[in-house]
């Protein structure tokens, strides 16, 4: 291709992050670690990494009734499936008493209905391919006040994609009426980009377009700035180590209170991110193959992550 | 850093030898085995059909009747026999060959079909030989017995065929000259009250029959061995056909034609068929009334591969012993099928991985596309759309009743099959046939279809589900034509090595680390400037 624009941009396609890296860095056995979110909260726990406090685990039918005893210690709690995919199947209770428990959109239900629905991830409800699921039961993130204008019902979360562990691109993923809460860009969540060196917000994408705005509030989603972000950083950093994967993207929640925690990893992220970003991921990646990352401490990777975005984004500015 | 990828030289190497490998086959069979590379339509082939239709006197039904059989110039290469309640074989005399149905006596209506597939060649028939030849082999020798009833007609005939060719010295002179009078100097005359074989010499008047007759005479009085022959003449109208017949006359080793009734003489009428030779009649019966008898022909339509098979197994050629071509009939049908699944697979790789179309799963395009085979287009597009429609509706229902994800796509597919039977029995009803051609293989790919479905319904809801399925149906649509042309599935037929170059492609694809098509418009907002900012 003698003229591609996409090239000239060094926008990453799907083949080549399939065939160039993902198939290159990522070995299969791994990806169990990563798609069962027990796993990797165990693992995120080992290395000292934040995540959301796992109040308990249901995994055999039987064990149901044990979600009215966790409840009694916890006034707030959010019910997932362990290997739902896409924020499907994840109920939000934002406080209960004898009368039933309140859902994020302010319904109630009884006991017996979260039962139920407990059953119901247990079944395979939202887990692909209907296999038997884990309930997590955990703690239920509260909105950092940054956010609170740019998220429609939910909690946004931000991505960070990790190549041989130096972070080389970020976005904010804030949910939309569109996606039911959900921070999945394919549902219609928004995408923000981030710059790596401040943690401050750029454009935003929605639907492969760009948005200036939330569609929902109509606040701006520029020029934000993200609290905890070297923090972000090191966590994402850290993963390569925790999963084993090289080419990763490590979702990130802020919470209000306890800072920023590791929601989950994922082997095969998408790519929308470079549209967020105004920038292509291609040149990021080669940038960090020419360095021998692995005898950099935790600390230079994440610089040397933040000095190749910087350089990508001038030479585009440019 | 990570290991940088060495394997490129490598899937270059392997590719190559792949698809070297097919180039090295296919050019041997096609030199020097001489197979056909493309297929096309062949134009010299006919269908020959015979009916018979008479009715039973309840007596013992015997009929008789010739049929053609390889010769110089043509080739039978399929024959198909059609008897309600008579038997038959097929039988060969003085190098004819003959049809014999017979059946127990019976009365009414009785109808005898009989269809042959033949392929012809233009014959060149060789002048005829100036040489005189005393002795001709025996069996050759019947041609030459020219036996009048009556004696004192001989004599006439005798005199008569002296002054006409006494001094001629050879015998393409001698025939010559008969052919001459019988052509120039004899009117033809439409009817005679009488069959005579003398008296068109003297009238000079004779009808088309007694000239035909007379000429057989006349050149075995002369010496020359001389033979009728009957046939059928093709030709690009499709109407009821006669038998024709003309004389041959031997001339060294081979029969040269002479047709006094066209004036041909030593040619013959290109798509001629050779029935019989012989002055027996073309059909004998016994035990019936009413006869009536009709032949058409038409130009077949036949592709060149099928053809070359049904040739080269008649011939005994070996090149075929281990090809595709030898496996039984039924075999043959079902590798044709699958051979074309790797060319499915193919056109699904290029559509994901070039194009950037998502489809259902990998092989799911491929699946539906082969069940289009069996339910044709048309109605294989209504029945996918249904399933998708129905997991659609079942999703939007039994969502608000929280079914398990098992039972609910076994109720989606428990309501397809009884959509199925229902429309089954209205298009029985109809009169159409094609609703019921859905067979079991169409089923089971519908409910694989279903399961892919609800998962992407579960996992990026029903705008993704739609597209996706519009994709599956698109490159199943793409698959099915390309499966379907029949010059393709004869070139994979007959050259299966095709396959290792398909290979080769494949592995070649599998390394593609270029855009997708579809990465163009998603990054549109890239190229159009909104990178800038």
């Amino acid at each position: 291709m003698w003229f591609n624009p996409l090239k000239k941009l060094g926008i990453l396609g799907i083949n080549q992050r399939n065939a160039d890296f993902m198939l290159l860095v990522n070995p299969r056995k791994y990806y169990p670690l990563v798609d069962d979110k027990l796993l990797s909260k165990h693992l995120a726990i080992q290395k000292g990494i934040n995540v959301p406090e796992l109040y308990g685990m249901i995994q055999y039918h039987h064990e149901i009734r044990n979600v009215l005893k966790i409840a009694e210690a916890h006034y707030q709690f959010v019910v997932k499936p362990s290997m739902g995919s896409g924020g499907e199947g994840i109920l939000v209770i934002v406080g209960h008493d004898e009368t039933g428990f309140e859902k994020a959109s302010g319904e109630i239900i009884s006991s017996e209905d979260l039962m139920h629905y407990i059953s119901g991830i247990l079944s395979g409800l939202y887990s692909l391919g209907g296999q038997d699921d884990k309930a997590l039961i955990e703690y239920k993130v509260e909105v950092a006040p940054v956010f609170e204008n740019i998220a429609y019902r939910g909690i946004p979360d931000v991505r960070v994609i990790v190549y041989m562990g130096v972070p080389v691109m970020s976005m904010v993923r804030l949910p939309t009426r569109e996606s039911d809460g959900k921070a999945n860009l394919h549902q219609g969540a928004v995408g923000v980009g981030v710059d790596l060196n401040e943690g401050i917000t750029l454009r935003g994408v929605h639907h492969d377009r760009v948005v200036r705005t939330h569609p929902d509030t109509n606040q701006p989603i520029e020029g934000i700035k993200i609290p905890y972000w070297e923090e972000i950083l090191t966590i994402a950093a850290l993963s390569h180590e925790m999963t084993g994967l090289g080419y990763i993207g490590v979702d990130v929640v802020i919470d209000r209170e306890k800072g920023p925690m590791v929601l989950e990893f994922n082997a095969r992220p998408g790519l929308s991110i470079q549209i967020a970003n105004g920038s292509g991921l291609f040149p990021r990646l080669i940038a960090v193959d020419a360095q021998h990352v692995e005898e950099l401490s935790l600390e230079e990777r994440t610089r040397l992550g933040q000095r190749i975005a910087q350089s990508q984004r001038l030479r585009i500015l440019q | 850093m990570k290991a940088p990828f060495k394997g490129r030289t490598e899937i270059l190497l392997i590719a190559s030898f792949f698809i070297s490998l097919f180039f090295g086959s296919f050019i041997y069979k096609a030199l020097f085995l001489k197979y056909p590379v493309l297929s096309k339509p062949v134009k010299n082939l006919w269908t020959f059909e015979l009916k018979i239709h008479f009715q039973g006197v309840g007596k013992t039904i015997a009929v008789r009747h010739y049929l053609p059989s390889d010769d110089v110039g043509q080739m039978v290469l399929e024959e198909e026999f059609v008897s309600r309640n008579l038997d038959f074989f097929i039988g060969k005399e003085g190098g004819n060959t003959f049809v014999q149905w017979i059946g127990k006596p019976l009365k009414g209506d009785v109808q005898l079909f009989y269809r042959g597939t033949v392929q012809t060649w233009p014959r060149t028939p060789g002048l005829i030989s100036s040489s005189l030849k005393e002795k001709y082999p025996s069996k050759v020798s019947q041609y030459l017995l020219a036996k009048p009833e009556v004696e004192s007609i001989a004599v006439e005939i005798k005199e008569f065929l002296g002054g006409l060719v006494g001094e001629k010295k050879n015998n393409l002179e001698k025939i010559r000259g008969i052919y001459d009078f019988l052509v120039q100097d004899v009117e033809t005359v439409p009817f005679s009250k009488e069959t005579s074989l003398t008296a068109p010499i003297r009238t000079r008047k004779a009808t088309i029959a007694e000239k035909k007759r007379l000429f057989i005479y006349l050149s075995r009085m002369a010496g020359v061995p001389t033979r009728a022959v009957h046939g059928i003449s093709f030709g690009q109208e499709i109407k009821q056909k006669r038998i024709l017949s003309w004389a041959e006359v031997l001339s060294r080793e081979a029969w040269v034609p002479i047709d006094v009734e066209n004036r041909l003489f030593a040619q013959l009428p290109e798509n001629l068929l050779i029935l019989y030779r012989g002055d027996a009649p073309f059909m004998d019966s016994s035990g019936v009334k009413s006869l009536e008898y009709g032949y058409t022909a038409k130009q077949k339509e036949q592709w060149s591969f099928s053809l070359f098979y049904g040739t080269a197994t008649k011939v005994g050629s070996k090149v075929h012993e281990w090809s595709l071509f030898s496996l039984p009939v039924e075999a043959q049908e079902v590798f044709r099928v699958i051979l074309m699944i790797p060319l499915g697979a193919l056109i699904v790789s290029i559509f994901r991985n070039i194009i950037g179309i998502r489809t259902f799963g990998t092989f799911m395009p491929v699946l539906i596309a082969l069940a289009f085979r069996n339910t044709k287009l048309g109605w294989g597009l209504v029945l996918f759309s249904m399933v998708i429609t129905l997991g659609l509706v079942s999703r939007w229902y039994m969502d608000r009743l929280r079914l398990l994800l098992v039972p609910r796509l076994s109720v989606v597919v428990t309501v397809l099959v009884i959509i199925l039977a229902i429309g089954s029995l209205i298009g029985h009803h109809a009169g159409t046939y094609r609703i019921l051609a859905v067979a079991l293989f169409p089923m089971v790919i519908m409910t694989m279809t279903i399961e892919r479905l609800s998962i992407i319904l579960m996992e990026r809801g029903a705008s993704d589900a739609i597209k996706v399925s519009l994709g599956t149906l698109l490159a199943a649509t793409f698959g099915y034509f390309a499966m379907s042309i029949v010059t393709v599935q004869d070139f994979f037929f007959a050259f299966p090595e095709v396959l290792f170059a398909l290979i080769g492609v494949q592995i070649l694809m599998g390394r593609y680390t270029g855009y997708r098509l579809t990465e163009y418009s998603r990054f549109h907002s890239f190229i159009t400037g909104g990178g800038k900012s």
